[in-house]
């Protein structure tokens, strides 16, 4: 079977492209998108896959992440897809890569000018929890009525005495719109603040777009008593590399013992083999 | 204080097609102290009378004019307006029934602070309303207690111009009384009072003028004098 | 002058290039139907005003104009002053937000049932721009204690209290925001005749309390009676009589007001 450059047709690349212009050019912004039929199931990244091959050039170099690891199942099928339909190179190395595709991380390297994020992204409406309308919600972004997302969070503190969500975090991009930041944890939010890269979100199911272009104010909600604050990962390192101030994964042995590992595959592997790594400077320390 | 020139009011009941008539070109005055007895047979049009000068009922013709308000041609806020210094007691108890005792009492005052409150507490204690009752809801209360709490709540506005409308009905001697003794002490002070009353006992030595209705229309008006009205109630019936 | 809605007219449906012909209130020719028919009257801060009519007469249209959620086909609705229609809708639901409550017929309609009963009242002060969760939730507590709800009910979710303490939710939530009018749309229609006089009262206490200015709309002249001081009665999305309470009671001159009147039991 031959397939085009990337799978997807010419036409359904010049149209995912236009979409992505319009995101760029309104940080934060839902831009509705044809999505297409693709070679996996809904909910599986159809969204963000579309928007990688829509990009792919020749020179790029792809990295594919699921769950920041580069040897997921998932992970493996989604380059092995890619790499069939285009003929790219694609690698592990977050510094190598122009283009990362990924599932719930934002790489502990600090991503510079030039390179793309592609997130995949399963909840793009941050108002969706409690407004089922479509009509409903865009008026909300037209009039800027947020309040629902900090209701929110004050539902989350009402319950628990503080914010203990996981992802989902709302933002405010560029001073206008309310973001969902699904699919990457609360530690992974200030990199999208004044980042060199450039942030590509991508719903298949929901078929939407949206973006944070390079040097983009992100922030996240709060209240005045209850401010943003990442996961606590003092006390702990990992296991493998010993680094603290990263993402750690929980593990449990056989033995009920239980340890930790960076997430970032690709990250501890550079620590223990003692290459330089730099990591984002913007960022909250916990 | 009162001036009703040629009033006139009848009702046209659209269900029946059929039209009351039920005041005829009636007139009077009522000065600042003074008070007038509404006298006539029942359906002779008395508490229509009142109900006009109220502003509840609109009248077909004519004018009542109150404290330089012609009541009759007013406009919604002017009458409420009016309202704020007449007292009403009607035949009926038009009070919430699930309100403490002490609450109605004070309700119809537009600031509700300590001073109401205690012109509030002076008039129930005056009108021999038990402690206990003060604080229980208005309909646990007797036939006579709701009276009483009735002509309280128009007395408390400390009105210029009282209307009263059978109001002592279900009253003992000792409340009809106090009624007469505080009404006697209002005039002293200028209140006009217009009053619908079928015991006589309180007429007597408070009533200065008389107003005698039949079939809607006056058929006497001059001093009060109680021989005169039952004479001609005998000679009529 | 707090309210004034002057010769307000709508209609929905039917074909727009119609020359209507209206029997009652639907069109022969296209079937579009007059809900509100040059509706005029005002109301001033501090005023009680009852709109009273059977379903279908326009009156529920009436308030969603007032609230904004429906907009007129001619005539104007000025709000202290100021023509709500002419202005940007961002200006319009600040406006809203800040000076206005609304109790639906139904709690459905009115509250979120997948946030707890102190979030359905905190999410009014963060409309109007609180950020302090502390004070937010004292608030909160205040406010649905004032409706008497308990502290150890505030987390809980609308569909676990009664359908008349959901009411009371509604109210506290309408409130919240200190609002210069609050709206009523049949808020008791809903409920049992015991929960019915307990709502009635708490509205009637809480109007007297912040001195708020009421426009509740019934079918029932009764609960009419004990909360407002003025009414205008509507048929067919016209006002065919108004007048102060105890006058429509007592003296209702136009057919549909006396049919109305004597439907009392």
């Amino acid at each position: 079977m031959k397939y085009n450059f990337a799978y997807l047709d010419e036409d359904t690349k010049k149209e995912i492209r236009r979409k992505i212009l319009k995101a760029v050019a309104i940080p934060g912004h839902q831009v509705p998108f044809a999505s297409r039929v693709m070679p996996l199931a809904k909910g599986f990244g159809t969204g963000a896959l579309q928007i990688t091959l829509s990009i792919l050039t020749k020179e790029d170099v792809v990295k594919v992440i699921d769950q920041g690891r580069d040897d997921s199942m998932n992970a493996l099928n989604l380059k092995r897809l890619i790499k069939k339909t285009s003929g790219v190179e694609t690698t592990t190395d977050t510094a190598k890569a122009t283009i990362i595709q990924t599932r719930h991380r934002i790489p502990e390297e600090k991503l510079r000018k030039g390179q793309i994020l592609v997130l995949q992204c399963p909840f793009p409406e941050p108002l969706r929890w409690v407004e089922k309308s479509e009509a409903k919600t865009r008026k909300m972004h037209a009039e800027m009525d947020y309040s629902k997302a900090y209701l929110y969070l004050y539902e989350n503190i009402l319950r628990y005495g503080e914010v203990l969500i996981g992802t989902r975090y709302p933002v405010i991009v560029n001073d206008r719109y309310l973001m969902d930041t699904t699919p990457i944890p609360r530690w992974d939010i200030p990199k999208l603040n004044y980042a060199d890269c450039l942030f590509l979100f991508g719903a298949g199911r929901e078929k939407r777009i949206y973006a944070v272009p390079p040097y983009t104010k992100v922030e996240p909600l709060e209240f005045e008593d209850h401010k943003f604050r990442v996961e606590d990962m003092s006390g702990k390192r990992c296991a493998l590399c010993g680094s603290e101030d990263v993402y750690l994964d929980e593990v449990i042995k056989d033995d009920g013992q239980k340890y930790y590992v960076c997430s970032d595959s690709n990250f501890c592997e550079k620590v223990r083999r003692g290459i330089k790594v730099e990591r984002w400077d913007n960022v909250i320390r916990s | 204080m009162l001036k009703v020139e040629n009033l006139s009011k009848s009702f046209f009941l659209h269900l029946l097609n059929k039209k009351i008539d039920v005041l005829k070109d009636v007139s009077f005055e009522v000065s600042e102290g003074e008070f007038l007895a509404i006298l006539g047979k029942s359906g002779s049009g008395k508490s229509s009378t009142i109900k006009c000068i109220y502003g509840t009922y609109r009248p077909s013709s004519g004018n009542i004019i109150y404290d330089g308000i012609n009541i009759s041609k007013a406009r919604d806020r002017e009458i409420l307006r009016a309202r704020d210094s007449i007292g009403y007691v009607s035949q009926y108890f038009l009070i919430n029934p699930r309100v403490k005792v002490i609450d109605a009492a004070v309700e119809p005052v537009i600031k509700k602070d300590e001073e109401a409150y205690s012109k509030a507490y002076k008039l129930l204690k005056m009108f021999n309303l038990k402690e206990e009752l003060y604080d229980v809801f208005v309909s646990t209360l007797s036939g006579g207690e709701k009276q009483r709490l009735n002509i309280i709540r128009a007395m408390i506005k400390e009105p210029k111009l009282l209307l009263l409308d059978e109001p002592t009905t279900y009253l003992d001697v000792t409340s009809k009384e106090t009624l007469k003794r505080y009404l006697k002490k209002a005039k002293r002070n200028g209140m006009a009072i217009v009053g619908i009353f079928h015991e006589f006992d309180i007429l007597d030595g408070l009533a200065d003028k008389m107003a005698i209705l039949k079939n809607g229309q006056i058929v006497y008006y001059g001093d009060y004098n109680l021989n005169l009205y039952l004479n001609l109630v005998k000679e009529v019936s | 002058m707090l309210l004034e809605v002057k010769e307000v007219t709508k209609i929905f449906g039917g074909d727009n290039h119609c020359k209507h012909e209206f029997e009652g209130n639907r069109c022969i020719k296209c079937g579009a139907i007059l809900a509100m028919d040059n509706i005029s009257f005002d109301l001033d801060y501090g005023e009680t005003l009852g709109i009273v009519g059977e379903s279908g007469s326009g009156k529920s249209t009436l308030l969603r104009t007032i609230y904004m959620d429906v907009e007129p086909d001619a005539g104007e609705v000025k709000f202290d002053g100021i023509d709500i229609f002419k202005l940007d809708s961002k200006r319009r639901r600040d406006i809203r937000v800040r000076r206005m409550g609304m109790v639906y017929q139904t709690p459905r309609e009115g509250l979120y049932y997948n946030v707890s009963v102190s979030g359905n009242v905190a999410e009014r002060l963060i409309d109007i721009g609180w950020r302090n969760f502390k004070q937010i939730k004292e608030r909160t507590v205040d406010l649905l204690n004032k409706v008497r709800i308990n502290n150890n009910r505030i987390k809980d979710y609308p569909n676990s209290f009664s359908i008349g303490m959901q009411q009371r939710v509604q109210i506290a939530k309408a409130i919240a925001n200190n609002p210069d009018l609050l709206l009523l749309d049949e808020p008791t229609a809903s409920l049992d005749a015991t929960v019915q006089a307990e709502i009635l009262d708490l509205i009637k206490q809480i109007q007297r309390e912040m001195d708020l200015a009421i426009i509740i709309v019934s079918h029932d002249l009764r609960v009419i009676r004990l909360l407002a001081e003025r009414v205008i009665v509507v048929k067919n999305g016209k006002i065919v009589e108004s007048g102060l309470t105890d006058q429509i009671l007592e003296d209702p001159q136009h057919e549909y007001t006396q049919k109305l009147v004597s439907s009392i039991l």
